[in-house]
């Protein structure tokens, strides 16, 4: 969970809310005018309307809590998606908010017009700008609104403490690398092209890709099964940061990316071998994940 | 940092149609003061938009179209008043023209203009009006147009009630307001002059002519004009409540005019100090008229005084007022001569006067000219010649009225008694003019006010008589003496009355003296209503600098300062604040949710554990994990978890349900194990 470190509520008069200022005014004016008993009640009511519209609004908003903040994997260019997750503490309505966060390189778009559910949270999906690769941190998350008359803007800023990480945005038209064998063993008859021999069933474990199950069986109503084809699935890929010599930095990091996708998505094993760190062989979801934070982080000790 | 952009709130059709309400009732406000037509267009407009809001495909209408209805509604306003400063071509052009951006109103912005056009009209309405049922209404207008704005910021909240949320943000502004309205300074007279329709702004009341048959039209109405305080030891008895008002001294044998007189004739007009202290409260009437008891001697500052002791406002009282008056009571006001001007004028005659008028006056005159006598010797023919007073005289000639009443119909009522009385003393060479005002008036038992009514309007006369001066003589009492008893009440029986004997007279005068139930009962109400619009009148629509000055030192606070008052005011700003976050339960801002508890305690439990709780997972990322890590404690844990999701993210919810989760999470037995 993220750790709050400060949250601060403002309440600024809109546009729409100077141009009411201006008709109270105006009938103020009418009504000193014309010495008009009726127009000095209608305005004075209007001023007193103004003041419990900013309660209102401002006892709205700070009666709202961020519970929880999820930040989904990202990658550069494509902005960072964040799962937020409010709650509204007040027993009254639940009226429309607008939310936003910010990283450090300022606020995403609000997000809105989002109305809390009745038994007070809801999520919200905003988005902040991430233009790079790297570990970033969020900043601040904040919630408006406008209730109950639109002159009133209500915000509540939080500050928050989350790290997370910009995968490189996968890129690159490189061939893939020469896969090597995990058993070098060539009697027994598998051969580096052959993937297609069938060799038998196991059971199927955690992590593991969906593709090779044997879908027949399970619609049977065995457990899942994974088809072993020799070769296939023993054959293992190093993704070598010195294979892209004399491309720059972020376009390795790019197409080193592009690759470790594919290899998820293919369900091959795959190693990543980077300067200053090297990933043993492995698959899964884990593995992809901890080979796109040693990319996303690439650099970062110098 | 820069801020995020802009989020723009979508209109939605139902806060729309909140707002077609509000405009509805906004115009809804003026359709008695403004030319049928304006809002009629308006209510066209509004209808035709709802139209095509019904039919959800129906575009609006093309730019070129509003455009050339908001010229054409401006260029019928322009001929319909030939101009458009002042109030009535404002209004009107004010509602055509919102009515017209209507027409447009697809975003958040038009509908924030709407609301504010709406804000307008309902101030607009108090320039025509400012009685009690006037302000009820803006205050439901006012609520109206908050409403929409409600509707349309509450987004899709199935919860909220946008008219319960302006009812209490109103209630909740009515401190603060009342606080400003009492304490906001009130400064004299205008900054510009009102333009417009003034004149004719269609309050009724005495003009400032009479004919014999004008006031036929108001005696019909109960309608209360004056409201008298005075001490109920001084108060005269019903008789001697005359209510001068103007005198008139020229006539063309059809219209009594009050004629030109310059201020400069002498002797025409007495003060003094002592006399019944009068505090008067009068209702417009749209001439500048003042009343007060038969005959003011001292009259209030601002106030001009006329010969023949009457007083006139410095403008046309078009707004209620207020004025302190002294009057002497008695039947004769002393004066030792009659300015020779005036005394032509108290004989004029008109051209033409009906020789059968001559022949009767010829044998009164041959007894004596006395004017006590001849007054007299009219008075008896009124008694004996078959006069009747009835408020439905008939018609009479039209280029001789009183010469036909007298002699021929011989039926009407004061103004035809007055008129026909002042003619025949003229003939008789006796200076003669009348006098128009109000008599009687009843006492309001709530507040001991006395109160007197359209149909208390009376014209009556009085003749000169040398050396002591001007002597009131009311002819129509000598045909019904019962009017000076019993004023106004009994102008729907008396029709009846004249046409009977003396018995039949008096029991119809006890049937309209004794009243039903139902009659007590209205009666009731009446006075009721009349103190409720006195006191609204005198403290809230004549609250000036005055009442101001009266209700701060009656409160105590009067001599405060500037920087008191706003104190003051920022105290009840306060309260209005708090009142707010009361009416709405919003809650204090350190309260923290149970659910919230409940779950940091799990997370930390869990945690302490030795499992890592990462800020993007959700309960059942943990609860999966907590399955594996702990499966001794898992169906515990599963448990919780998922009544933490009913609670936090289900449709029902339930108070006490939170407290035992908080309960069950303490008791969860996690194996504690520090992590490495």
């Amino acid at each position: 969970m993220a750790r709050k470190r400060g949250a601060v509520t403002r309440v600024r008069l809109t546009p729409a809310g100077g141009a009411y200022m201006l008709i109270v005014f105006a009938i103020l004016v009418a009504a000193m005018n014309y010495s008009n008993s009726m127009a000095f009640i209608l305005c004075f009511l209007m001023l007193g309307t103004l003041i419990s519209s900013a309660a209102m609004g401002r006892g709205y908003v700070a009666g709202v809590r961020l519970r929880h903040v999820r930040i989904h994997p990202a990658f550069a260019g494509r902005g960072v998606k964040l799962t937020l997750e409010l709650i509204a503490l007040n027993e009254g309505g639940r009226p429309a908010l607008f939310a936003s966060a910010a990283g450090v390189d300022g606020w995403g778009d609000a997000f809105g017009p989002i109305n809390l559910h009745h038994s007070g949270a809801m999520v919200a999906d905003v988005g902040i700008p991430a233009p790079g690769r790297g570990s970033f941190r969020l900043v601040a998350v904040q919630w408006e609104t406008r209730y109950p008359l639109g002159v009133f803007r209500c915000r509540r800023e939080v500050q928050v403490q989350a790290p997370y990480l910009v995968y490189p945005n996968p890129e690159g038209q490189r061939p893939w690398p020469q896969p090597e064998s995990r058993w070098y063993d060539w009697t027994e008859g598998s051969h580096m092209s052959g993937g297609d021999d069938f060799n038998g069933l196991r059971p199927w474990r955690v992590g593991e890709s969906w593709r090779h199950i044997d879908w027949k069986s399970v619609a049977r109503g065995r457990s899942p099964n994974i088809k072993e084809f020799s070769g296939g699935g023993q054959v293992r890929t190093w993704f070598d940061w010195n294979h892209l010599a004399g491309m720059p930095v972020e376009s390795r990091l790019s197409q080193l990316t592009r690759w470790v996708l594919d290899a998820a998505h293919l369900g091959v094993e795959y190693g990543l071998r980077l300067p200053e760190k090297s990933i043993e062989a492995g698959s899964g979801t884990r593995h992809t994940r901890t080979c796109l934070e040693a990319l996303a982080r690439y650099g970062e000790d110098q | 940092m820069s801020r995020p952009q802009r989020a723009v709130m979508p209109l939605s059709s139902r806060a729309l149609d909140r707002m077609k309400l509000a405009f509805l009732l906004a115009v809804a406000g003026q359709v008695p003061h403004l030319p049928i037509w304006t809002t009629i267009m308006a209510f066209l407009l509004l209808a035709w938009r709802h139209y095509l809001d019904r039919r959800r495909r129906r575009p609006l209408p093309p730019p070129g179209v509003r455009l050339a209805l908001a010229l054409g509604a401006c260029v019928v306003v322009y001929l319909q008043f030939g101009f458009f400063m002042g109030r009535d071509p404002g209004v009107s052009a004010l509602v055509v023209l919102a009515a017209v951006k209507l027409l447009e109103v697809r975003q958040s912005r038009d509908f924030h203009l709407m609301g504010y056009l709406c804000y307008f009209l309902t101030a607009a309405l108090f320039l025509f009006t400012q009685e009690l049922p006037a302000l009820l209404f803006g205050v439901v207008q006012l609520l109206a147009v908050n409403a929409a704005f409600l509707q349309l910021y509450a987004g899709r909240s199935g919860s909220l009630r946008p008219l319960r949320g302006a009812s209490g943000m109103l209630l909740a502004s009515v401190p603060v307001a009342v606080v400003l309205f009492i304490l906001f300074p009130r400064y004299p007279g205008p900054l510009w002059g009102l333009g417009g329709a003034a004149g004719e702004s269609g309050v009724s009341g005495f003009s400032d002519t009479l004919q014999p048959g004008s006031v036929a039209r108001m005696v019909e109405s109960q309608r209360a004009v004056m409201r008298m305080k005075v001490a109920e030891a001084e108060l005269p008895p019903p008789r001697q409540r005359y209510f001068r008002g103007l005198v008139l001294w020229l006539t063309d044998g059809r219209t009594w005019y009050p004629g030109r007189i310059g201020e400069n004739i002498a002797g025409s007009t007495r003060r003094g100090r002592d006399g019944v202290k009068q505090e008067i409260m009068l209702e417009p009437h749209g001439q500048r008229w003042l009343f007060a008891l038969d005959y003011p001697v001292r009259v209030p500052p601002g106030s001009l005084v006329s010969p023949g002791n009457v007083f006139r406002y410095h403008r046309r009282v078009e707004r209620p007022i207020r004025y302190r008056v002294d009057s002497r009571i008695g039947g004769i006001i002393p004066e030792p001569d009659l300015h020779p001007y005036l005394r032509r004028m108290a004989l004029q005659l008109p051209r033409e006067v009906n020789p059968g008028l001559r022949t009767l006056v010829e044998p009164w005159l041959r007894e004596g000219t006395d004017a006590r006598a001849l007054a007299e010797r009219v008075l008896e023919f009124f008694r004996s010649a078959g006069f009747t007073y009835s408020l439905q005289p008939g018609n009479l000639d039209p280029r001789d009225p009183v010469g036909d009443f007298l002699l021929n119909t011989r039926r009407g009522f004061c103004g035809h008694y007055a008129a026909g009385f002042a003619l025949l003393m003229r003939l008789g060479e006796v200076p003669c003019r009348i006098v128009a005002g109000y008599q009687g008036g009843e006492t309001n038992p709530v507040d001991g006010q006395l109160v007197v009514r359209d149909a208390d309007a009376h014209a009556w006369t009085e003749i000169w008589l040398d050396g002591r001066g001007w002597l009131r003589v009311d002819p129509t009492a000598a045909v019904v003496p019962e009017r000076l008893e019993y004023g106004g009440r009994l102008n729907a029986s008396l029709d009846e009355m004249a046409a009977g004997t003396a018995e039949d007279r008096s029991s119809v005068l006890r049937r309209a003296m004794t009243e039903g139930g139902l009659a007590r009962a209205w009666r009731w109400i009446r006075d009721y209503w009349d103190v409720a619009r006195n006191y609204w009148q005198t403290w809230v629509v004549r609250y000036d600098r005055y009442q101001q000055r009266s209700l701060l030192s009656r409160l105590g606070v009067r001599g405060i300062q500037r920087a008191g008052k706003l104190a003051l005011v920022m105290l009840f700003v306060v309260f209005t604040w708090r009142l707010t976050r009361w009416l709405f339960r919003l809650p204090a801002q350190r309260r923290r949710d149970p659910l919230e508890k409940s779950w940091r305690l799990l997370e930390a439990r869990l945690s302490r554990g030795g499992m890592n709780v990462e800020s993007w997972q959700g309960p059942l990322d943990i609860s999966r994990q907590a399955r594996r890590r702990f499966p001794n404690q898992a169906d515990a844990i599963d448990q919780v978890i998922q009544t933490y999701i009913r609670l936090r993210y289900g449709v029902s919810f339930a108070a006490g349900v939170e407290k035992s989760l908080l309960r069950r999470v303490r008791k969860l037995r996690i194996p504690r194990r520090w992590k490495a």
